[in-house]
């Protein structure tokens, strides 16, 4: 186990940068629709101009609503320092899918108590629906974190991306397992068929029924902390699924190639993703919940093709 | 490269296992049967050989063109775009299929031809559709899927004369245009094109 100094720099890249990608989704999305749109570093501004707010808490409301916020900005932090982003080697570094997992289901666990806490109708609402959206979404995390094991014989996701990224020819249990995990990115962090994170309608939001209540730096830091949990998502599928091209040793030339390619290929996931909030409507709850066993049943297709052939 | 397209075939037939409006249902059909074209294209492109470019047209000329436009018409003819009352809902159907395709791959692990495999998974999909709707389309549309599986299946043999694939082709082409007329008969003699319907007697 090494931990390399070079990591540390590009995990820092990834909180610094986050809110500059949202921001460029937004703008593609905008231009999608066509309309200008704000300016790709509108969420800088945003979260400035809250952080300078104080902060307000409803006297009916406890210790959780207190400490939830920065622990979930804190959760999200942590898990950006557990993937490889633009530079990964062979040697076998903090970066166990399933301490991912438990890091983001942290994230879940106090949204949902945040929501609960307030004791506001809306908030009761959108946390159930988000406990029963996730509750969906779990098993599918732990079909594809199967898949990579039979597929890598290992957990650690440095060496996950080390190993997939010499394959150029992938077979076809990999692009299921892919399209899964993409449908698994947009159920996790409230994205179109499940959740359209742009409204304020008390019917239709789910995630921002949750921090309905939250106001000024602690609205900052939960807003900060989705938009580094939606590109960490973006970076795990890119380094598990489609890892070529990503710098495995240290020189610049290696580094700057791979800067390169990576910035083209969550360029594209972004571009992916505005598509599909353009083109898509958000479909009802229980309709939504129709897709998971779908995606379930491309999971279990998935793990038979690998295990078996 | 087919690889991905035979994902696309496998992800877009259990997509189409579950879905209720037949317009998403002939959607995921084009796009399979676009994927069987291509398919077709590139291995007539690697062996050199003459009778798959021919499947190829064929394929995306009778599914991609002229197909849905007969099944969008019975469409609009009938003013039924959707299938209300399942027999197996949704979620199981969707269980049914992932369990279904498990069980093809499993019992043909023996075999390393994908094509094989993919077609017997279509067959199990295309069976599936057919038994648990009611609407005479959608069964329609569920031999089509079963249609496309014998084609995959069919790819994968190298001996097989051009007269077979055409036939296999002209055939499925033959079904769509005699169940276009038909589900109009049928709506016109039950006012429904619900096959249960079809159990009362009328002179």
């Amino acid at each position: 186990m090494k931990y390399n100094l070079f990591y540390f720099i590009q995990s820092i890249l990834i909180v610094v940068l986050s809110p500059l990608l949202i921001g460029i989704l937004k703008k593609m999305k905008a231009i999608l629709r066509g309309y200008v749109g704000s300016s790709i570093l509108q969420p800088y501004y945003d979260l400035e101009k809250l952080l300078k707010k104080g902060r307000i808490i409803s006297n009916r409301s406890s210790f959780i609503t207190t400490i939830g916020p920065i622990i979930i900005l804190g959760a999200t932090i942590t898990t950006a320092f557990f993937i490889p982003v633009f530079y990964t080697s062979m040697e076998k570094s903090i970066g166990n899918l399933f301490i991912l997992m438990f890091a983001f289901a942290i994230v879940k666990i106090f949204t949902v108590l945040i929501g609960l806490d307030s004791s506001s109708t809306f908030g009761g609402m959108g946390s159930s629906r988000e406990a029963f959206i996730s509750m969906m979404a779990e098993p599918l995390m732990l079909f594809l974190i199967t898949f990579l094991y039979i597929e890598t014989k290992d957990f650690n996701i440095f060496h996950i991306s080390f190993i997939n990224s010499n394959i150029v020819h992938f077979k076809m249990e990999h692009y299921i397992a892919m399209v899964t995990f993409i449908i698994c990115i947009l159920a996790e962090n409230a994205r179109i068929p499940f959740d359209n994170p742009e409204t304020h309608l008390e019917l239709t939001m789910m995630h921002e029924a949750m921090i309905l209540d939250l106001s000024g730096s602690d609205l900052a830091y939960v807003e900060l902390s989705s938009y580094i949990k939606l590109v960490v998502y973006l970076i795990i599928l890119i380094n598990c699924y489609i890892p070529m091209g990503i710098a495995t040793t240290l020189t610049a030339s290696a580094l700057f190639l791979g800067f390169l390619i990576f910035i083209i290929k969550l360029l594209f996931c972004l571009l992916g993703i505005a598509i599909i909030e353009t083109t898509f409507a958000k479909s009802r709850l229980f309709r939504g919940a129709e897709i998971f066993p779908a995606t379930i049943a491309l999971g279990i297709v998935a793990i038979t093709l690998i295990y078996i052939l | 490269m087919i690889e991905a397209l035979l994902t696309i075939i496998l992800i877009s037939s259990i997509y189409m296992s579950g879905v209720r409006r037949i317009k998403l249902l002939t959607g995921g059909f084009v796009f399979q049967s676009a994927a069987i074209g291509l398919i077709a294209f590139k291995l007539g492109y690697d062996t050199g050989e003459v009778h798959y470019y021919v499947l190829a047209l064929l394929t995306i000329i009778t599914k991609v063109i002229i197909m849905p436009l007969i099944i969008n018409k019975s469409v609009k003819k009938l003013k039924i775009n959707r299938e209300m009352e399942l027999m197996v809902n949704a979620f199981n159907s969707y269980i049914l299929t992932g369990t279904g395709i498990m069980i093809a791959f499993g019992l043909l692990n023996k075999s390393h031809n994908n094509f094989i495999k993919t077609g017997i998974a279509l067959f199990i999909i295309g069976v599936l559709l057919m038994v648990a709707r009611k609407k005479a389309i959608t069964q329609m549309l569920g031999f089509l899927i079963f249609e496309n599986g014998i084609v995959l299946f069919e790819i994968s043999l190298t001996k097989m004369s051009f007269v077979i694939e055409a036939g296999i082709v002209f055939e499925g082409l033959m079904l769509a245009l005699i169940m276009g007329i038909m589900i109009f008969h049928i709506n016109k003699t039950f006012d429904s094109i619900n096959t249960d319907s079809f159990e009362n007697l009328k002179e």
